[in-house]
């Protein structure tokens, strides 16, 4: 298993606030698979997406990234867990409003000496005419596909996303799923999406539900189908 | 809602603590230090004055060659003048340092003293010594004390307002009192040194006045100018010896110019006495020419012989008849009528000739008595000119003119100008702060802003609520600073340089009522004014813009960076994300830098007074004479000194017009022959804003003559306003004498009697004087180099943790790309580093520049010039200085970057 999640707990608050959030939560997910984590809200996928991420501890269990336990990494070492292996796509972009599309790209192409060509990269999400725009002068598609390049840059070998069509109508949201799905297929990309949207379950690999902070469904489907045919999104 | 806004107060203050804390804290401590130094200075101020009155300070002194006479009392003070004796004698003691006291009868009416301790004396045997001379000398009440072999025991120690700054001689640059003090005993006692004949010189005959209500200084100065003396009545044997070669000579001219005049009208009543018989010799002689010439025509005709004989044709007619005639008897007598006859014709005519030389001799007599008579005439003019008459005033000198008085007065001054100069910058700085707070507090909790307003709050609402917090910070933080400042903490550090220098007894700190406006006022106005001025504008936006957070992306934060690479690309955006936090910092160094500039001019100045007084003096004693030798003194090179006025910015400095030779070793001065180029000396040019061919005027108020004179040249000397002439030009264009001087200046100390010396200045105590200004400066410089460097920390820590602040999510969302804390501070931290450095490389010279422009109004009072030139290695450690302290603040502030987590993000995101 490329992500390895082995009864993991977190719970948040004391006394009268207090919620356990993840209540041994064990799951796995291959390389190269595009996996979809769903639930309502407060469910945990969020916390499990965070954990995973090394944003959040876990109180216990272990989190295995192609063989590397996560759990316990701090300072230096946790960044550079997070530099090497991950990327992050979020719901509202989160670009640095002040960097054009190029140098928000450039934000994480300096991380690492094996970066995606650049311009390559940009011709493929249709940025190229835009890179030199602030985020401010984009569309929220065109803002979140600057978030993709972004995380994409430095080639993570496990792309975290959350919701990350959620702040998108429908059309751009296919879009920016298409593209995600050409990437899993070009780049070989493990993506772990956390969503509300039905749809996407479809498109990917490898299915989990969280419910109450427990997984109540971990499935892999048979037939996927191809993101620009998805139906209401 | 103002209530439910009342409550987000506190809440703000308690999430901001630190922020405020700073903030208030940098405000207290500027108010602190601005009402210590001015309130310090108003102290002293306000204390001399108030110590003036008490004591009746005298509004002017003069002196005079003898005593007024009681007629001359009476009329000055018919005129309203209160006039008062304060004769003194100095007497030089034979202690360690050769000092000299000047014995005063205790002063009943004016310049009373103000005793600090014990009494006043209450016989011959005690005597008051002033503060500064005790001090200086280990005195106390009860000690005994030795003049002139005389012990007197010391009954008290005191101060007098006409003697503020105890300095020996008017000219004197600098106070000195381990070698001068005013001393004071009784009537008797005073005598008693009259008696002793061992006074360094002759008794001093000042009086001081007090003005009535309609009396002007310049009525009473001339009144005294008309109080002529005989110089006989002067028993000065110098006076007398100076007197016979100027004064007296003169006398003599005006006298034989009166002799002259009236034998030549004695000779002239003569000669009109002698004309007046002219008419009666003629007569007289024509009479006798007639009477003989009517007694031949009868002898000729009682000899038969008819004709008839006048003075036209008597010669001929005779010798035609002598002719005519054998009888040689006849002829032989008409040949002696014709003789006699011609004979008496010559003495007619030759008197007739001599009455009208008579006549000739007495008009041009006559003519000759005028002209003698417009002669007189006109010496005496000239004499009146050069002041013949002996006026008895030696001396005039008003209050204001006098640099003994109100010396503190004046040296706080500058200490009070500086302060509010200082006090200025610091809330423009203020008000720059806090107007980068607001703004990021409101950019910050836009979107909340913008759902009040979508529910309907106004703008005076948002706008009272954003208000309060700010006011009631800076409120109080500039009462604690007042407050603190009011205990006096740090006053007596201020004022201790003005306690060990002048004469003066200690005040208690007050705090004059303008400064506790100034303190509680100010601060909260300065924030209202820059809160409603950044929050209308912000404000200004729709609420969904404000919801939103909509920021302007434009202008010059757009600038294209392309090829640049992504770490200079990125701070560069960065700084222009947070150009106001930026501009902040630069304008915190610069007005920092100001600040300290201030303390830097006066240290500099100090320090460059007392070097080039050093350097450019080259004499070793100057002797200002009172009454000159005929002979300039071996080894001694004459000079003849002016005094003069020049204004400017509103005080009036004595300026000297020097003549000099062009040989004279002691000044590099060539000053050439014209009365109107002349060499001035680079403080005279640095006061008065001179350059090379500029015109300037001053005035000899003595005279109420205005000389304009043109700069030929300014060589570099610092210690005196000199405008440098030839002495001899000089001496022609006042009218003196081809020999005169009144100034030595010599390598060697000049055996010279004391009665010829107004004051000798030496070397020594032009550079122990100088040394002075830096020691009496020094808690100011301190205190102003401190309080910068304060500043600069403050409001750069300040700043900068603004911008980390702002920074916050963005720096949360790149750990969250896996960046650590080094690129997170090379990307963040470090190019502050670049904007600090080459931010102090443009601010130290420019905040240098502009202080030494406003440095001039600053001293403005000040009698020297203006040399603030800093040395090199001065900037450079500043600037080192400058990378140190920031590099030490970046090192906190990294600490700071640790607490923004990943987790940050998350929050802003749900």
């Amino acid at each position: 298993m490329f992500v390895e999640v082995s009864n993991i707990r977190k719970s948040y608050g004391e006394g009268g606030s207090y919620v356990q959030v993840l209540k041994g939560v064990s799951v796995g997910v291959e390389k190269g698979d595009m996996c979809v984590i769903q639930g309502t809200s407060g469910s945990g996928k969020s916390t499990l997406l965070n954990c995973i991420g090394g944003l959040d501890e876990v109180d216990a269990g272990s989190i295995k990234i192609d063989g590397e336990e996560i759990v316990g990494l701090k300072g230096e070492k946790l960044s550079d867990y997070r530099r090497d292996a991950l990327g992050f796509i979020f719901q509202f972009y989160n670009l640095v409003p002040n960097l054009t599309v190029r140098e928000n790209i450039q934000v994480c192409e300096y991380l690492t000496k094996d970066a995606l060509n650049m311009e390559e990269l940009l011709d493929v999400l249709g940025l190229t005419e835009h890179q030199n725009k602030f985020p401010s002068q984009l569309s929220g598609g065109q803002q979140q596909r600057c978030a993709i390049a972004r995380a994409l840059i430095k080639n993570p070998k496990l792309l975290l996303c959350d919701e990350p069509t959620g702040a998108l109508d429908s059309k751009t949201s296919r879009d920016i799923l298409v593209l995600m799905e050409r990437i899993n297929k070009e780049y070989g990309t493990t993506m772990l999406i956390v969503t509300h949207n039905n749809s996407i379950k479809n498109m990917v690999d490898h299915v989990i539900y969280l419910k109450d902070g427990e997984i109540s469904k971990n499935y892999r489907n048979e037939v996927k189908i191809p993101a620009r045919e998805l139906e209401d999104l | 809602m103002q209530k439910v806004l009342r409550k987000r107060v506190m809440r703000d203050l308690k999430a901001n603590l630190f922020r405020y804390i700073a903030l208030g804290l940098m405000i207290a401590m500027g108010i602190f230090l601005v009402v210590t130094i001015v309130g310090s200075g108003e102290t002293l101020t306000k204390g001399t004055e108030d110590m003036a009155e008490e004591t009746n300070l005298e509004d002017g002194e003069f002196e005079v060659f003898v005593p007024l006479s009681e007629k001359d009392v009476n009329k000055l003070a018919d005129m309203g003048a209160e006039i008062e004796e304060q004769f003194y004698f100095d007497y030089v003691l034979d202690d360690a340092d050769k000092s000299t006291v000047r014995i005063f009868r205790v002063r009943d009416k004016i310049n009373r003293i103000r005793y600090i301790e014990g009494n006043e004396p209450a016989d011959k045997t005690e005597i008051v010594i002033e503060k500064r001379y005790a001090e200086e000398h280990g005195l106390k009440t009860g000690d005994s004390f030795e003049v002139a072999g005389v012990t007197y025991r010391i009954s008290g120690i005191g101060v007098v307002s006409d003697y503020d700054g105890p300095q020996k001689e008017l000219t004197d640059t600098a106070c000195n009192s381990k070698a001068f003090g005013p001393v004071f005993v009784t009537g008797e006692a005073y005598e008693a040194f009259r008696n002793s004949g061992k006074a360094q010189k002759s008794e001093t005959y000042l009086y001081s006045y007090k003005l009535g209500k309609n009396l002007q200084n310049a009525d009473l100065k001339k009144q005294l100018k008309d109080f002529t003396i005989d110089a006989s009545e002067v028993d000065d044997p110098l006076f007398q010896e100076y007197w016979d070669r100027t004064g007296g000579v003169e006398e003599k001219l005006e006298s034989a110019a009166d002799d002259l005049l009236k034998a030549t009208k004695d000779v002239r009543d003569g000669l009109k006495e002698l004309s007046k018989h002219n008419a009666g010799i003629n007569d007289a002689a024509e009479s006798i020419f007639e009477t003989y010439l009517a007694e031949t025509n009868k002898a000729l005709e009682d000899n038969g012989i008819h004709t008839e004989l006048t003075e036209e044709n008597y010669k001929k007619k005779l010798d035609e008849l002598s002719e005519s005639s054998d009888n040689a008897i006849l002829q032989l007598t008409l040949g002696n009528t014709k003789l006699q006859l011609s004979e008496l014709e010559k003495y007619k005519d030759g008197l007739a000739d001599y009455t009208e030389g008579v006549d000739e001799l007495y008009e041009g007599t006559d003519e000759m008595a005028d002209g003698v008579s417009e002669l007189d005439d006109a010496v005496t003019d000239a004499l009146d000119e050069f002041d013949i008459k002996l006026s008895n005033m030696t001396m005039f000198l008003t209050r204001e003119d006098n640099p003994r008085i109100f010396a503190t007065k004046n040296d706080k001054l500058v200490d009070i100008e500086v302060g509010v100069v200082a006090g200025v910058i610091l809330f423009i700085l203020l008000a720059y702060v806090i107007s980068v707070f607001v703004v990021h507090s409101i950019e910050s909790e836009s979107s909340i802003i913008g759902t009040l307003y979508s529910m309907g709050v106004t703008r005076n609402d948002l706008l009272t609520h954003y208000v309060t917090l700010p006011v009631v910070v800076t409120f109080i933080a500039g009462l604690a600073g007042a407050l603190i400042a009011s205990t006096g903490i740090m006053a007596p550090m201020i004022a201790e340089s003005s306690y060990s220098y002048f004469s003066i007894p200690k005040f208690s700190f007050k705090i004059p009522g303008y400064l506790w406006v100034y303190s509680l006022a100010v601060p909260p106005i300065v924030a209202v004014i820059v809160n409603v001025l950044v929050i209308r504008s912000k404000l200004s936006r729709s609420a969904l813009s404000l919801i939103r957070n909509e920021s302007k992306q434009g202008g010059i934060k757009k600038v294209s960076l392309k090829g640049m690479s992504f770490v200079s690309a990125f701070r560069i955006r960065q700084m222009l994300r947070e150009l106001r936090s930026t501009l902040a910092v630069v304008l915190g160094m610069f007005l920092a830098l100001l600040i300290f500039m201030i303390g830097v001019d006066c240290f500099v100045l100090c320090d460059n007074i007392a070097k080039d007084y050093a350097d450019d003096t080259k004499f070793e004693y100057m002797y200002t004479l009172k009454y000159p030798e005929e002979k300039v003194p071996e080894g001694a090179e004459a000079a003849y000194a002016y005094t003069c006025k020049k204004s400017a910015m509103g005080y009036n400095f004595d300026v000297t017009i020097l003549g000099i030779d062009d040989y004279n070793p002691y000044f590099n001065v060539k000053p050439g022959d014209s009365k109107v180029d002349v060499v001035i000396t680079s403080s005279f040019a640095e006061k008065f804003g001179l350059k090379k061919g500029e015109e300037f005027v001053v005035t000899d108020d003595e005279k109420e003559i205005k000389y304009a004179f043109s700069v030929k040249e300014i060589t570099d000397y610092s210690t005196s306003f000199y405008i440098f002439m030839d002495i001899d030009v000089m001496r022609d264009m006042m009218g003196e004498a081809d020999d005169y001087y009144n100034v030595l200046f010599t390598k060697k100390k000049l055996d010279i009697d004391p009665g010829r010396v107004y004051a000798t200045t030496s070397r020594d105590d032009v550079v122990k004087g100088a040394s002075v200004f830096s020691g009496l400066m020094m808690p100011m410089v301190f205190t102003l180099s401190f309080a910068s460097i304060l500043i600069f920390c403050v409001v750069m820590y300040l700043m900068v943790k603004v911008m980390i602040d702002r920074s916050a999510y963005n720096i949360s969302l790149i750990k969250v790309f896996g960046y650590r804390r080094k690129e997170i501070r090379k990307l963040y931290l470090d190019g502050n580093f670049y904007i600090v450095a080459v931010g102090a490389l443009i601010c130290i010279p420019l905040s240098k520049t502009i202080m030494n422009s406003l440095f001039p109004f600053m001293i403005s009072n000040v009698s020297c010039g203006l040399n603030v030139e800093t040395p090199f290695w001065f900037y450079v450690i500043t600037y080192v200085a400058i990378l140190l302290l920031y590099l030490a603040i970046n090192t906190v502030l990294v600490k700071r970057l640790n607490k923004f987590t990943p987790a940050e993000v998350l929050k802003n995101r749900e």
